[in-house]
């Protein structure tokens, strides 16, 4: 199975959850995804993810000056931002409880859980 | 960051927004406002010692970046085959024709009720030309982004060989040239369609009767505006269409120029050869 299908609605929680624990810039979120979920994640899903949500309030941009390399473009989670990760992991919590147990290969817990 | 690879990130996010084209103008800055601070930073992040930048490598062609980009901002992506996008040129190139025929009527009528055999049968088709190109290059960004793919991939086929760098490097010289050559005909034909035909003066133009030297001086200030306007529009994938559709009229023109002189007659010829 394609991993890319199973992301693909929840990119936004993931990134949003990558900027929570602390404030970075594109290439190290999709660094921390790709170690995280898949490695094969793709950039552009990414780059178009954070605009996305910058462009939504979720997220706020700083320039951080390099003297080696290029000037990067920090992006941090706004208020916004943060009651959109909350609402997220609340809806990621059910429904990735509801799917272990759909998953689960014991018949047993799963009639149990529909009997209830 | 080196000069090679500020130009790779250049031409990567060029051929990006040419693969956007098709998009209204909010979308792509709303997908393409960071690009460039990101690209910087991939480069720079990926690149290995004494090796260029390679973001193809990296990132992948531009197009499917592209489409990524759409796919994850909820845009229509446009996954057709290129070959498939002539289809959609059909509507604007019958419109061309059409404008073309009717510039062509409108010579004939102008013809005819001046009895005047002169510049602008020639001038008002040149017109027509223009005028349908540039609405056929207007009305199908689809078109637009399947050439630009096209021309890109020859480029990149070229770029491979050495015969084939060094055609890109005459071409890019010859371009600059056209630009400050493309004066005389925008010049010319401004007098000749908005001007007393009988004041035409060749081969330097008097400029609506300021003389020569007056029309040498607006000669120089065309060919430095154009100059300038060429290197500007250069990078934008859309100026350069507008730019292309310019310089044919521009072409058309001289052509005209170079082929009528004899049925214009203008009365002060300068020793121009055919009148």
């Amino acid at each position: 199975m394609d991993p890319s299908q199973l992301l693909k609605g929840s990119l936004d929680l993931a990134v949003l959850a990558v900027l929570a624990k602390a404030d970075s810039y594109g290439y190290d979120v999709l660094r921390q995804l790709r170690s995280t979920l898949w490695s094969e994640l793709g950039d552009a899903s990414v780059y178009g993810t954070l605009r996305r949500l910058l462009t939504a309030g979720a997220l706020s941009t700083y320039i951080v000056p390099s003297e080696t390399g290029p000037h990067r473009k920090y992006y941090a989670l706004t208020d916004a931002g943060r009651r959109e990760l909350e609402d997220g992991r609340k809806v990621w919590t059910t429904v990735a409880t509801g799917m272990d147990l759909l998953l689960e290969p014991d018949q047993g817990r799963w009639h149990e859980h529909v009997r209830r | 960051m080196s000069t090679s690879a500020a130009e790779v990130i250049l031409s990567y996010e060029a051929e990006l927004r040419a693969a956007l084209a098709d998009l209204p103008a909010g979308d792509v800055e709303a997908l393409l406002g960071d690009v460039r601070f990101h690209l910087e930073e991939v480069a720079a992040e990926t690149a290995a010692a004494d090796e260029p930048v390679d973001l193809v490598a990296v990132l992948g062609p531009p197009d499917a970046y592209a489409e990524e980009l759409r796919a994850v901002a909820g845009l229509p992506t446009s996954t057709s085959p290129v070959g498939r996008h002539w289809t959609s040129t059909w509507p604007a190139i019958v419109l061309s024709v059409l404008v073309l025929v009717g510039g062509a009527i409108l010579s004939a009528a102008v013809w005819t009720s001046t009895g005047n055999e002169g510049y602008l049968p020639p001038a008002l088709a040149v017109f027509a030309i223009g005028l349908g190109l540039t609405i056929a290059v207007r009305a199908s960004p689809e078109s637009r982004r399947a050439i630009d793919q096209r021309w890109s991939a020859l480029r990149d086929e070229m770029r491979a060989t050495g015969r084939g760098r060094e055609l890109l490097a005459m071409v890019s010289a010859a371009e600059s040239g056209w630009w400050l050559v493309r004066a005389y005909p925008a010049v010319m034909l401004v007098e000749l369609l908005a001007g007393d035909p009988r004041s035409v003066t060749y081969p330097l133009p008097s400029f609506f009767g300021t003389g020569t030297f007056g029309g040498a001086v607006v000669l120089c200030l065309t060919a430095v505006a154009s100059l300038w306007l060429g290197l500007r529009f250069q990078r934008s994938p859309s100026g350069r269409w507008i730019g292309l559709a310019v310089d044919l009229v521009l072409v058309a023109g001289l052509g005209a120029l170079l082929f009528h002189p004899g049925e214009w007659t203008p009365a002060a010829c300068n020793g121009w050869p055919g009148c």
